[in-house]
This record gives C-alpha cells, sequence and structure tokens, in this order.
C-alpha cells in the first residue's frame, strides 16, 4: 500500500534482468517472430526501437514484448490475507526452458506465488501471463493445468487406491470433459509414452503397485510422472525433496537435469544443497518480494539475503 | 468392453441369472407343489431387487466417488411416486368414490387433476417421469451442492436435509400426492391385474433386469477412464482438478445417473408394495441402504447387492418374530459393521479367499520346488 520510494527500487531493477537478457536475443528472435505472428503494426518496429532507443536504459522493453519473451510473467502481483500481506508487488520471469529455483524463508510467500499461477488465489492487483496470450488471472485451476501449467503439491498427492500407471494415465493429456473422458481408450502411443514417463521417473518395475503402498520418494516421484504425462509447458514444484533419503535427493536433481530444455521448472525448495546441485536461476524471495536474484552463488554472497535468512543476528 | 465384463461380473451375472430362472419358474409352478415359490416370496423377491439397485446407485456415487449420499431414498421415493401417479389413473372409476379421479382428490374437494397429473396415465410418460424427475432433482442439488465444493460430511448432512424436506411436503395434502396415505389400492399395470400370480412374476423379472442393466451400466462407467477418475476424486479431489479435470461435472454425471437408476427402481418397487407414501422419504430408509451398502462392501457393485439382500430380509424376518426389535438390531449392526467389518462382508470374504488363492499357490509352488 505505502509507495516508498525506497520499496519500489527493486522491482524496478529487477525489471532490467529478464530485458536485459531478452536485448540480446531479441534482434533475431524477438524481431521475427513479432513481425510474422503478431498482427500489431506497432509491437515490431517499437520493441525493436524501444530496446534501443529507450528512456529506462538499455534493458527496458515494452510490457508486450516481456509478455512475449517470457512463458510467465507475474508483474506487481500483491495478496493479502486479512491485512497479512503474502506477496507484495512480486514480479518473477521466466523463460522458455528455463528452470528457476525460488527460495526463501518460511512465509516468503513462495506457496501463495505457486497459488496465484495455478488459480488457486486471486491477488489484489498485479499481471500474471502465461505463454504471452493467457491472462492467468481470470482462468481457474482447471483450464491452467490443462494449458500446461503443473503443479507439484509439497505433501506428495497421488491417487492412493490406483496403481501407478492408473495414476499415470489419468493424468494424460487429452480432452477431460466427461463425455471423452468416458470413451478414452489409451492408444499404442500413449502406452509408449507413458512407459518412457515411467522409465524416467524409475517407476517401471512398480506399474502396477497400487499408489498406497509406494515408499515416499516414489510417491513424489509419481507425482512428478503424472505432471510430466500432463506433457506441462511450465513445472511448477513445491519442495519435491521434501523427505527424500540423499541417493532419492540425487536421483531426483538428475530427473530435473533430464528435463532441461523440455519445459520451463518452478522450483520451490528449501534444500539449498539441492537447489546447488541443479545449478539454476535462484529467485530469493522474502516478505512476498523478490529480495535478489542470481546464481545461487551470488544469492548467497548478498548480505541483504543473509540478513532475511539469519534475522541479522549472526551477522 | 471386455474389460467391464471382468470375472467377478461373470459370476455375479451368472449367479443371478439362475436364481432369477429358478425363481420365475418356481412362480409358474402350481402353489403347493415341489419347488413352487408362492405369490407372496416372489414381490419379496422382486421388491428386494428393487432395493438392490438401489444399494447400487449408493455404492455407485459413495464406494466409487466417496460421495455419501444420506438421501439416496428420495431419488426412490420420487421415482416411486411419479409410477404411483400411473397406478393411481388406472383404478379409474373402480375407487371408493367412483370417480376417474383419484380418491383422495376427491376427499379434498378437487374437482380436476392438477397440471403435474397431466400425460401420467401414459406407461411410458410415467417410466420416464419416474427417471427424469429424480434426475433433475439431483442435478438441481448436486450442481448446488458440488459447484459451491461441498463434499464429505457436509454433503451428507445436506443431502439428508433434502429428503426430510421433501418428506415433510409430500405429507401435505395439498400437494397433490395424498398426503399422508400416500398412494395405495392400484388395480393393474398396463391392463394386467396386479393380483393375478403372473402379473407379479412378470414385475419381479423386470425388477430383476433392472437390477443387472443397471449393474452393467455401473461396470462399464467403473472400468472407463471415467471410473478411474471418479475413484481419483475420491482419493484426492484437488489433485484430481490439478490433472484437469472439472471434478463438479464428473461427481455431477455420476451423481444424476445415480439418481435416474434409483428413481427407476423406486417405480418398479411401488406396484410390488402395493403402496408409496411420504415415509419413503424418511432419512432412515435412507440411512438403511447406506448400511447395505456398507456391509455388504462398498467399491464392489456385487457388495451392496448382497448387503442389501441380506439386511432386508433380515428385516422381513425380524418384523415378522419381533416387530419392535428391529431398530435396535438395525443400530447394532450399524456399529458392528463400522467397528468390524470396515470392508464389509464382501471385503472379508476377499480377504479370506484371497489368503487362501495364496496359500494354495504357494504351496503348488512349493512342491514344484521340491520336484
Amino acid at each position: 500500500m505505502e509507495r516508498k520510494p525506497g520499496p519500489d527500487g527493486p522491482p524496478v531493477d529487477f525489471a532490467a534482468f529478464p530485458g536485459g537478457r531478452a536485448s540480446a536475443s531479441g534482434p533475431q528472435g524477438g524481431g521475427a517472430t513479432s513481425g510474422a505472428s503478431e498482427g500489431s503494426p506497432a509491437g515490431a518496429p517499437s520493441g525493436e526501437a524501444g530496446a534501443a532507443t529507450s528512456p529506462f536504459g538499455d534493458g527496458w522493453t515494452p510490457k508486450a514484448q516481456r509478455r512475449k519473451e517470457h512463458v510467465l510473467l507475474l508483474e506487481g502481483i500483491s495478496v493479502s490475507f486479512d491485512g497479512f500481506k503474502a506477496l507484495d508487488g512480486l514480479s518473477l520471469y521466466l523463460k522458455e526452458g528455463e528452470l528457476r529455483s525460488v527460495i526463501g524463508p518460511n512465509g516468503a510467500g513462495k506457496t501463495t506465488m505457486m497459488d496465484v499461477i495455478t488459480g488457486s488465489a486471486r491477488p489484489d492487483s498485479g499481471e500474471a501471463w502465461y505463454a504471452g496470450t493467457v491472462n492467468l488471472l481470470d482462468k481457474d485451476e482447471v483450464f491452467i493445468a490443462q494449458a500446461g501449467v503443473c503443479r507439484k503439491f509439497q505433501k506428495p498427492s497421488v491417487f492412493e487406491t490406483l496403481t501407478v500407471s492408473q495414476n499415470l494415465e489419468l493424468a494424460l493429456k487429452a480432452p477431460k470433459t466427461v463425455w471423452s473422458t468416458f470413451r478414452a481408450r489409451l492408444s499404442g502411443g500413449d502406452r509408449d509414452f507413458l512407459a518412457g514417463v515411467l522409465d524416467l521417473t524409475r517407476l517401471s518395475g512398480e506399474a502396477g503397485t497400487i499408489a498406497g503402498a509406494l515408499s515416499h520418494g516414489q510417491k513424489q516421484w509419481l507425482e512428478i510422472g503424472m505432471l510430466l504425462s500432463q506433457k506441462p509447458r511450465v513445472l511448477l514444484l513445491d519442495e519435491p525433496v521434501a523427505g527424500m533419503t540423499p541417493q532419492e535427493i540425487e536421483r531426483t536433481a538428475g530427473l530435473l537435469e533430464s528435463l532441461r530444455g523440455r519445459c520451463s521448472v518452478i522450483l520451490v525448495e528449501h534444500d539449498m544443497e539441492f537447489v546447488r546441485a541443479v545449478a539454476s536461476g535462484v529467485t530469493v524471495l522474502h516478505q512476498g518480494r523478490v529480495l535478489s536474484e542470481g546464481t545461487m552463488d551470488e544469492v548467497s554472497g548478498d548480505p541483504r539475503v543473509v540478513e532475511a535468512y539469519l534475522g541479522g543476528a549472526a551477522c | 468392453m471386455n474389460r467391464a465384463f471382468d470375472r467377478p461380473t461373470r459370476i455375479f451375472f451368472a449367479a443371478t441369472a439362475l436364481f432369477t430362472i429358478a425363481v420365475a419358474a418356481g412362480a409358474l409352478r402350481p402353489e403347493g407343489s415341489a419347488l413352487s415359490v408362492g405369490p407372496l416370496t416372489v414381490s419379496l423377491l422382486g421388491k428386494y431387487m428393487c432395493l438392490a439397485t438401489l444399494a447400487l446407485s449408493v455404492d455407485l456415487v459413495w464406494g466409487y466417488m466417496g460421495v455419501l449420499s444420506l438421501g439416496h431414498g428420495a431419488f426412490f421415493a420420487l421415482g416411486g411416486y411419479a409410477f404411483g401417479m400411473y397406478l393411481m389413473r388406472h383404478i379409474g372409476s373402480r375407487g371408493v368414490y367412483s370417480s376417474q379421479l383419484p380418491d383422495f382428490m376427491v376427499s379434498i374437494g378437487w374437482d380436476r387433476l392438477p397440471w403435474y397429473w397431466l400425460g401420467t396415465d401414459v406407461f411410458a410418460y410415467a417410466v420416464l417421469l419416474a427417471a427424469a424427475a429424480p434426475a433433475l432433482l439431483a442435478l438441481a442439488f448436486g450442481w448446488t451442492a458440488f459447484r459451491s465444493r461441498v463434499s464429505g460430511v457436509y454433503f451428507s448432512i445436506i443431502s439428508q436435509a433434502m429428503t426430510y424436506a421433501l418428506m415433510l411436503a409430500f405429507f401435505l395434502n395439498s400437494l397433490g400426492f395424498g398426503g399422508n396415505n400416500g398412494f395405495t389400492d392400484f388395480k393393474e399395470i398396463l391392463g394386467f391385474e396386479l393380483a393375478a400370480r403372473s402379473t407379479s412374476t412378470c414385475l419381479f423379472l423386470a425388477s430383476a433386469s433392472l437390477m443387472l442393466a443397471f449393474y452393467w451400466a455401473c461396470r462399464v462407467v467403473a472400468a472407463s477412464r471415467l471410473g478411474l477418475c471418479a475413484r481419483a476424486v475420491r482419493d484426492n479431489e484437488e489433485r484430481a482438478r490439478f490433472a484437469g479435470y472439472r471434478v463438479e461435472r464428473v461427481k455431477l454425471f455420476v451423481f444424476v445417473l445415480s439418481a435416474a437408476a434409483a428413481g427407476l427402481a423406486g417405480a418398479l418397487y411401488v406396484p410390488q408394495a402395493g403402496i408409496i407414501n411420504p415415509n419413503s422419504f424418511a432419512p432412515l430408509f435412507s440411512i438403511e441402504i447406506v448400511v447395505c451398502v456398507a456391509l455388504g462392501g462398498r467399491g464392489r457393485l456385487y457388495g451392496a447387492v448382497a448387503g442389501a439382500f441380506l439386511v432386508n430380509w433380515l428385516k422381513t424376518a425380524l418384523t415378522g418374530l419381533m416387530p419392535g426389535a428391529w431398530l435396535f438390531v438395525f443400530g447394532l449392526l450399524f456399529v458392528a459393521v463400522t467397528v468390524f467389518l470396515p470392508d464389509g462382508v464382501a471385503g472379508s470374504a476377499e480377504r479370506l479367499f484371497g489368503a487362501a488363492a495364496l496359500r494354495l499357490k504357494g504351496g503348488r509352488r512349493g512342491a514344484e520346488a521340491g520336484a
């Protein structure tokens, strides 16, 4: 609510981050697509001209351009519950194929951010766009899930009385109206695809096992496998390695590694070693806003991050 | 459709068909001869078949989808009333007042049929109404409840409130459904005397066919991906939603299908019972059906049928011996099932047979290893 010049600083800073990277690829990729696909006459020229002669500096791009360049874009999202600000002007930009870790102390707003992206929570202000054209704020959970934004919950949630392969079959990307679900049969292609998912999640030997009988780590993998069956474009993983053994964590890191390039991933995680292991861009949230952004080494060297985590006492 | 017709289903169909044929053959034999089945027994078994169909419809929504309806008796009763209208119309002028109007209308001074009685003398329309009226009620009720994500015990409570409210409404004389007394004194169905032995045998056969047809429909739904989806909703509704399913529509579809079947079962029940009154909307009746399903073992279909036969046979036997005892026995049964048989009779039997089969297999494997 209170917009002082100080708190306004980080979002402006941050807006420069994706823009700066975008301007590098802008002339080849961005220019061509915006000319061909987007009908707006002003879009293409102003995008290129804007990057060069913008009064806001090199990194600045118009909103429409930013939207087009990111598979997921959150800008100025604020959510409050009974006066408590869970998110306070949060902005986050995710590129196609990027793996981004989001860390932060408890109550930083990580889960609320996921809720906003998946349509479970409605922000008081801000914008959220998916794939450049889908306004996430006026879509519900089911639409967003079908559109390819798939979410893994913190607590492993699988269908406990169904077998592993039935779990995957249900998640499979397909028309999901009542009638088409009633008529649905697994095609040969579907079977091959599901076999691939089973393989990737190391559950090939458990295809016929009731999901409730799996170990905790296997349930986490099964849930990730279900997300993969949905053929996602954006994967949201809420603490996927919580409660796993070190070996399982290592395998999960390998699994995420193998997803690189297939879809974009937002990984919310408490386990710093794991975040370091998957070696991705890291965003640190604190009190509902972005505190720091960069590689794991950069953010862990950031004095603001150290202070947020340790409460300033240990500095 | 082979997935739907699995081994337990084949066994169940074979057993039920044999039983049905045996009863029908017995009913055709002259009374008093060996293996003959009296008309009272035939219509009793026919009523059990209808109650088994109702139990199946509860099992479909509760056993498979985890939606516990404590008001399913309302759909059954509504179907019964819809078909009861047909039966009342075909009493004709044989009533006490010798009027074309049903007796209760004459006694409250009505001189013509209200609009919602129009066309109820046509058999096909009455049957359609018996399925459509409960289905519409289920649609309206389910739509409101599922869309507001009312589930669990809250859904059970409001479903019970629904049937209770309907009971109070049907007690009103001014509603035009006979008030306290409901419908009774039926004379004929499709021109056949209801008192005739052949008619009761035919009604029994129709009830058994309806039960098997609905059983088959349940199997087809359960074996489809939609059936998987229903079970997924039972396990984890949130996950199902995030897997891309419009959970409330899945629930609504299954709920409406179940209500329509319950209505048809009620329609067949009424001519065999010879009466329908507002007590069929009583919450206790709906709870009895739920106990049938729980006792039989939910999520199996044949468990629901077995439970319905078991509980209602017990009820018939006990009411004959000690009329006051049934409620106490029923209460004990309710507690006993919850505590000792959480999977029902079918579940315990499966575990028993499963263990025996495993031991048998183990023994055989041991013998092979020895050889």
